[in-house]
C-alpha cells in the first residue's frame, strides 16, 4: 500500500514537472514568436497593413486599381478635411459581395456621418466566374481574409497573420518576400499600396503586353454580370449613403484592357448609370482618358500617374458639391 | 487534422490532460477516450468517412472472435476471406475503381470499341490504405493462430483508429500494438520528453525541408520543359527530400505523438538515404509497409521455399503490389517495377543481405567507397522518384530524358541558397544521429541543459520562421 502511494506521488511530480516545463517553453517560444509578429509592417503583403489601421471616417472600395491607382496623400491636397483611406483590395478578393460589404462595415466607424467614399468599379468586380457556386451565402471570398478576418483594426493582427499571410514568417523582418530586383511593394499608412517597379520602358511594354495577354485567356472565365455581385454593389453604396456622400469611379486603364472589358460586358457603362440614378450619386468615368495616363501593367496607373489621377479625382469630387 | 496545423496544436494538449488527469485510473475510460479522440481527428477532415473506420472494426472484431469459436479450417478459411474481401473491397472502390474503369475502356478502345466509361467522382478516404492493413494484420494473425482474439471491443476500436498513426502509420501490428491497449499506461517524464524530441524532429523535417522543398519541385515538375537538366535534376534530388522529410516526419510526429500516451509505436525510416545498396535502402525505408508484405504477402506466396526463381518471382510481385498500394496510377506500378529492377540483381547473386550494419557505425565518417556506394544508391532512388512524382508516363519520360542532356553539367538555374543549407544541415543532423531511432533521438543529450534547451528552441523558430502555409501530407492520398 505505502508503495503505491509512492508511485502516485512519484507520478504526480513527475507530470506536474512536465507540465511547468512544457507551459515555460511555450511561453518563451510564444512570445517569441508574438515580438516577430509585431513587426509585420506594410512590407509584409499587399493587404495587412489594411486590417491594422484604426476605423475610418471615409473610404476607397474597390479593387486593386483603386489600391495602387488612388493616392490618399495627393487626394488630400484638394481635399484637406477629408481624410480618406484606401481600403481598396483586388479583383480576385474584392469583387463586390457580402464578405466585403461587411468587412467595410467592421472598417468605417458607426457614427460616421459625413464622410466621403470613393466606389471603385470595373466589369471584373461584378461579373461571375465559370464554375462559380454563387447566391446569397456562398461566395468565393468567404474563404479569403475578407470572410475570415473579423478584427480589422488591431496590430499586429494575429488572426491574419496565421491564417491568410501567405509568406514565410522570416520574410517579417527581412522584409525581402515581396520586395526583389530592387523593386518597392509597400503598403501605406493611410491604405496606398505603392508598386515602384523602378523599370525601363521597354520592361514596362513587356509586362504591359503579358498582362493584356493573360488577361484575355482569364476574360474566359467570366460569364458576365452577376445579379447578385451588382446587387451587393447597390447594397454596398446604400450603406456607405448612410454614412456620407459617395462617388462611384470607374478608373482609366490602358486601351487594350479596355477593348477586353468591352468584351466582356458591353453594356457596363449603362449599367453603372442606371445604379448612379437609380441611388441618385454621381457616376465618373475616365475610360476617354485613357491615353493621358502611364500604367505599369495595363491596368494600374503608376505612381505619377496615380498621383496626377488622384488629384483630378479630388477636384472633380470638390466640383459636384 | 493535420498534425501542422493550430487545431492539432490545441486538440492535443486538450487530448492529453483528459488522459493523463481524467481517465488515468481507469484504462477502460482511457481507451475510450483514445477512440473518441481519434474518431474526433479523422472526423475534423470529413466525419462522414468515419462510418468505413467503425465498419472495418466491426467486422473484424467480429470476425477475431468467430475465428476463435471454430476450428473447422474450412469455416475458418471463409471467415479470413470474409475480412479480406470487406476490407479490400472497400480499399479497391475506394482507390482503384476508376483506375480500372479508365484502363478498361483504353484497352477496349485499343481494340476498336468505343465504350462511355462509367467512371465516379469518389473522394479518398484519408488513411485508407493505413488502417485496412493495419485491421487486416489482427485478422491474419487470429487465423495463423498467433494471436488472441480479443474481446474488447472498445481496445480494438482504439488499435485500429489509434490516432497518431492513423492516417498515414506507421502501420502497426497488432501483436505490437493492441496488448498495449489491455496494460495501465504509467507516465514517465523521460519519456514523454523523448516523445516531444520526436514531434519537434518530425515537424521540423516536414516544414522546414519537405514543405520548402515542395515550393521548387512544384515549379520544376510542372515546367520541366524548360529548364536545364541540372535543373531537373535538382528538382528531383529537392523531391527525395521532399518525400522523405514529408512521410519520415509524418512517422516521427506519430510515434512521439504515441509515447506521450505511454505507447510505443514500431520506427518506420531508419535513414534509408544512407543506404550502400537498394536492398538496405528497403530495409529502412517505410519499413512497417515493407515488412507488412513481407509477412502478409510475401510469405504466403513460398517466400524463398521453392528456389532463387520463386523467390525472385515473389520479390517481384511484392514490389509491383507496393507500387500499385501507392496509388491508382501506372506510375506507381512503374516505380515499383523500376525498384524491383534494381533490386532483383542483388538478390539473384545473394548480395541482398551485403548491408545489414548501419554505415561507419564504429567510425565518425564514411570511407570513400562507403560513400560512393550510398550516392549511387541515392541517385538510383531520386531516379525512381521522378516517376514517382510524375503525373504520368509521358511526364515521367520527357522529365528523365530533360536530365540526361549536355546542360546537366551547367549550374542550375533554380539555387535556392536558404534550402541547400537546411538541407546540408539536416543531412549533416541525420548522418550524426543515425545510430538511434531518430536523428536527435540522444544528439546533444551530454550537453548542459540550458545549451540543449536553447537548441530546441532555435529548431522551433526555423520551424516557425521557415515554415510555408500548411500543407498535407504526401503520404494522406495513399
Amino acid at each position: 500500500m505505502a508503495l503505491k502511494s509512492r508511485s502516485l506521488f512519484i507520478f504526480s511530480f513527475s507530470m506536474k514537472r512536465f507540465i511547468w516545463h512544457i507551459i515555460g517553453f511555450i511561453l518563451i517560444t510564444g512570445l517569441s514568436c508574438y515580438i516577430i509578429f509585431m513587426q509585420a509592417d506594410g512590407y509584409t503583403d499587399a493587404f495587412y497593413v489594411k486590417f491594422t489601421t484604426p476605423k475610418q471616417n471615409s473610404l476607397i472600395v474597390g479593387s486593386s486599381r483603386a489600391a495602387q491607382g488612388l493616392q490618399p496623400n495627393s487626394m488630400s491636397r484638394v481635399l484637406p478635411n477629408y481624410p480618406i483611406y484606401n481600403y481598396a483590395f483586388s479583383r480576385i478578393h474584392t469583387p463586390y459581395g457580402k464578405p466585403y460589404l461587411e468587412s467595410i462595415k467592421l472598417k468605417l466607424k458607426e457614427d460616421s456621418k459625413k464622410g466621403i467614399f470613393i466606389v471603385e468599379v470595373n466589369p471584373w468586380s461584378i461579373c461571375k466566374q465559370k464554375n462559380e457556386v454563387l447566391d446569397s451565402v456562398n461566395f468565393r471570398e468567404n474563404n479569403s481574409f475578407l470572410g475570415g478576418v473579423k478584427n480589422v483594426s488591431v496590430k499586429p493582427n494575429l488572426e491574419y497573420l496565421m491564417n491568410f499571410y501567405e509568406g514565410k514568417n522570416v520574410d517579417i523582418f527581412t522584409k525581402k518576400g515581396t520586395n526583389y530586383h530592387k523593386e518597392i511593394l509597400f503598403v501605406h499608412d493611410d491604405g496606398w499600396y505603392e508598386v515602384n517597379l523602378n523599370d525601363s520602358p521597354k520592361k514596362r511594354d513587356q509586362r504591359i503586353n503579358s498582362t493584356i495577354t493573360s488577361y484575355s485567356k482569364i476574360r474566359t472565365d467570366y460569364q458576365g454580370l452577376s445579379d447578385i455581385r451588382l446587387d451587393y454593389l447597390k447594397q454596398t453604396i446604400d450603406f456607405l449613403q448612410y454614412h456620407g456622400k459617395v462617388f462611384m469611379v470607374r478608373m482609366p486603364v490602358h486601351s487594350n484592357m479596355l477593348a477586353i472589358e468591352k468584351e466582356l460586358m458591353p453594356d457596363f457603362d449603362q449599367k453603372m448609370l442606371e445604379v448612379s440614378m437609380e441611388l441618385e450619386l454621381p457616376y465618373f468615368n475616365f475610360t476617354h482618358m485613357v491615353d493621358q495616363f502611364q500604367y505599369t501593367d495595363g491596368h494600374h496607373l503608376d505612381i505619377d500617374s496615380g498621383s496626377k489621377f488622384s488629384v483630378l479625382l479630388a477636384q472633380k469630387i470638390v466640383a459636384s458639391q | 487534422m493535420l498534425f501542422n496545423s493550430i487545431d492539432f496544436a490545441v486538440f492535443l494538449p486538450i487530448v492529453f490532460v483528459l488522459y493523463w488527469f481524467v481517465t488515468q485510473k481507469h484504462l477502460k475510460l482511457q481507451n475510450a477516450l483514445i477512440v473518441v479522440a481519434s474518431y474526433v481527428f479523422y472526423g475534423w477532415w470529413d466525419w462522414r468517412f468515419l462510418s468505413l473506420i467503425v465498419f472495418s472494426t466491426l467486422v473484424d472484431y467480429s470476425i477475431g472472435l468467430w475465428l476463435q469459436q471454430t476450428n473447422s479450417e474450412t469455416k475458418r478459411r471463409s471467415l479470413l476471406w470474409l475480412s479480406i474481401l470487406a476490407n479490400l473491397g472497400f480499399l479497391g472502390f475506394f482507390k482503384y475503381y476508376n483506375f480500372f474503369v479508365d484502363n478498361f475502356v483504353t484497352a477496349f478502345s485499343f481494340f476498336g470499341s468505343a465504350i462511355q466509361p462509367n467512371t465516379l467522382n469518389i473522394i479518398l478516404p484519408v488513411g485508407i490504405s493505413f488502417y485496412t492493413f493495419q485491421t487486416l494484420s489482427y485478422t491474419i494473425d487470429v487465423y495463423r493462430r498467433k494471436l488472441e482474439p480479443t474481446k474488447d471491443v472498445v481496445a480494438f476500436a482504439a488499435f485500429v483508429s489509434f490516432f497518431p498513426q492513423l492516417v498515414a502509420g506507421p502501420i502497426e501490428r497488432a501483436t505490437n500494438l493492441l496488448p498495449q491497449f489491455y496494460q495501465q499506461r504509467q507516465f514517465h517524464y523521460s519519456k514523454a520528453v523523448d516523445g516531444l524530441r520526436q514531434i519537434l524532429w518530425g515537424l521540423f523535417k516536414k516544414i522546414v525541408i519537405a514543405d520548402n522543398c515542395a515550393v521548387f519541385v512544384n515549379t520544376i515538375f510542372d515546367g520541366h520543359a524548360g529548364y536545364s537538366g541540372s535543373t531537373l535534376f535538382l528538382g528531383a534530388v529537392f523531391f527525395a527530400f521532399q518525400i522523405y522529410g514529408d512521410f519520415s516526419g509524418y512517422s516521427d510526429i506519430a510515434i512521439g505523438t504515441a509515447r506521450l500516451f505511454g505507447f510505443n509505436l514500431k520506427q518506420n525510416f531508419a535513414f534509408p538515404y544512407f543506404s550502400r545498396d537498394m536492398a538496405e535502402f528497403w530495409r529502412r525505408w517505410h519499413i512497417s509497409l515493407s515488412t507488412w508484405f513481407r509477412d502478409y504477402v510475401y510469405i504466403p506466396l513460398g517466400g524463398s521455399r521453392g528456389g532463387k526463381g520463386m523467390q525472385l518471382r515473389n520479390v517481384l510481385i511484392i514490389f509491383l503490389v507496393s507500387g500499385f498500394w501507392h496509388g491508382a496510377n501506372w506510375t506507381f506500378i512503374v516505380w515499383g517495377a523500376l525498384n524491383a529492377a534494381y533490386f532483383l540483381p542483388l538478390l539473384w547473386t545473394n548480395r541482398n543481405r551485403k548491408h545489414t550494419n548501419v554505415v561507419a557505425e564504429h567510425n565518425k565518417l564514411p570511407s570513400v567507397k562507403e560513400l560512393l556506394l550510398m550516392g549511387l544508391t541515392f541517385v538510383a532512388t531520386v531516379l525512381a522518384w521522378v516517376v514517382f512524382r510524375a503525373d504520368n508516363i509521358g511526364h515521367a519520360v520527357a522529365y528523365l530524358k530533360g536530365i540526361f542532356q549536355r546542360s546537366l553539367l551547367s549550374i542550375p538555374e533554380v539555387r535556392p541558397s536558404f534550402l541547400l543549407l537546411f538541407i546540408l544541415v539536416f543531412v549533416f543532423i541525420e548522418w550524426w544521429g543515425r545510430r538511434d531511432q531518430y536523428a536527435i533521438e540522444k544528439l546533444w543529450l551530454e550537453y548542459p541543459r540550458w545549451l540543449r534547451l536553447l537548441i530546441y528552441y532555435f529548431i522551433i523558430m526555423l520551424i516557425f520562421l521557415y515554415g510555408v502555409k500548411e500543407q498535407e501530407f504526401i503520404y494522406f492520398q495513399f
